[in-house]
């Protein structure tokens, strides 16, 4: 062995060892393990029953995880609030305020108008204080208007309230030579 | 002609077409030097012997990717080595696993690769330095970085050539010589600092033994 690299007393010291051989019983059978495990990679992997149970298991386990991770990511609110968008439309002047396309904002707009206001010629309504019943009896009884049977039964619609309302509010601004007759 | 007679060509051919009596006298040729191979990284006979066979099964079946080029034994010995470090990386984690987990490890025990080439007319006194001597180098070895130690066991442990040390490992030849010079320095000095402290502890126990 050609020690060209070995100094005098490294020299010395590896002639004086080797490396130790395995014990014999070791060597019994060793070629029939290598005949063994090479017939045992012929054969495959074993994949049975209940190791296609397991991987279906855990797919779908995977696959419901994967969606509800998903799923809260990309769902976002639809539908508007209506008095939210409308001023938010008449702020921006009509632009969309949602990323979620000008042409659904619009749309949504658009019918949320034809709801709440039937005539588009009417004056825009102004945010105003929701009058309750109460005060709003009060109002009219100050004006002398009377409160017809039809109109009892349309108190309690929302719509015309708040129309009234808005009515009553422009006449109450309104100036003291302009007030109704009747008084 | 006898099968033990043939060459590593022949045997591999014949393998390669399907012979398992070819392939079993090429395991029989080399499995001592591979399970001492894997014994280098395993410290472990038991380990080595399931390594060595798992990495002729390797083998076989990727002979019909063995282009020849390098010998056989060589390839064989890379497939061997890079076995038995798979081996020891399992084995590692598995340890740390145990560790964390507060298991008790029930792999082997480490054991000594290294053994006293006897000499006739040793006196006990030689025979326990010899001891000693033989511990303290095996300890010098594993101390190395992982390339320099192998480099350093198949050179002169394994006895392999340059050459064969060089296809084994995948290095040019260059690489190896430089991996030897480096690590023969480093055990140099390995070696020193443990005489130094062996020197001091004899002192102390010269000393302690006049008190």
């Amino acid at each position: 062995m050609e020690n060209e690299q070995l100094t005098p007393e490294l020299e010395r010291l590896v002639n004086k060892v080797k490396i130790k051989e395995p014990p014999r019983n070791l060597l019994d059978g060793y070629l029939a393990g290598v005949n063994a495990k090479i017939d045992q990679r012929m054969k495959g992997p074993h994949f049975g029953f209940p190791q296609a149970v397991i991987v279906l298991v855990a797919g779908a386990a995977l696959a419901g995880a994967l969606y509800f991770v998903w799923r809260p990511m990309h769902s976002k609110p639809q539908i508007l609030p209506v008095i939210a968008s409308e001023t938010s439309a008449q702020q921006n002047g009509g632009s969309a305020v949602w990323s979620g396309g000008k042409q659904s904002q619009n749309s949504e707009i658009a019918s949320a108008s034809l709801k709440t206001t039937p005539r588009n010629d009417e004056p825009k309504p102004l945010p105003s204080k929701t009058l309750s019943i109460e005060e709003e009896m009060a109002v009219l009884e100050a004006f002398s208007e009377e409160v017809t049977d039809a109109g009892v039964d349309l108190l309690g619609d929302d719509e015309l309230l708040d129309e009234l309302s808005t009515l009553d509010e422009l006449e109450l601004s309104a100036p003291r030579s302009a007030q109704p007759v009747g008084i | 002609m006898e099968p033990s007679a043939l060459s590593d060509e022949t045997l591999v051919t014949q393998a390669r077409e399907g012979s398992r009596d070819a392939f079993g006298v090429l395991v029989s040729r080399y499995q001592l030097q591979a399970i001492m191979m894997a014994q280098g990284v395993l410290r472990n006979s038991e380990s080595a012997k399931d390594a060595s066979q798992n990495a002729f099964a390797k083998a076989y079946f990727g002979l019909a990717r063995f282009r020849g080029d390098a010998k056989f034994k060589t390839w064989l010995f890379r497939i061997v080595l890079n076995e038995a470090k798979d081996v020891y990386r399992k084995e590692i984690t598995r340890g740390l696993f145990q560790f964390w987990s507060g298991r008790e490890g029930s792999e082997g025990e480490e054991e000594s690769i290294l053994e006293i080439i006897p000499s006739s007319g040793q006196s006990p006194r030689e025979a326990f330095e010899a001891q000693e001597t033989k511990a303290q180098l095996e300890r010098a070895i594993y101390e190395l970085p992982e390339r320099e130690r192998e480099v350093f066991v198949l050179r002169y442990l394994n006895g392999l050539a340059l050459s064969e040390v060089a296809e084994t490992l995948g290095m040019a030849l260059g690489t190896v010589k430089a991996h030897l010079a480096h690590g023969t320095v480093k055990l140099k000095s390995i070696l020193s600092a443990s005489a130094k402290t062996g020197l001091a502890g004899r002192q102390v126990g010269s000393q302690m033994k006049s008190i």
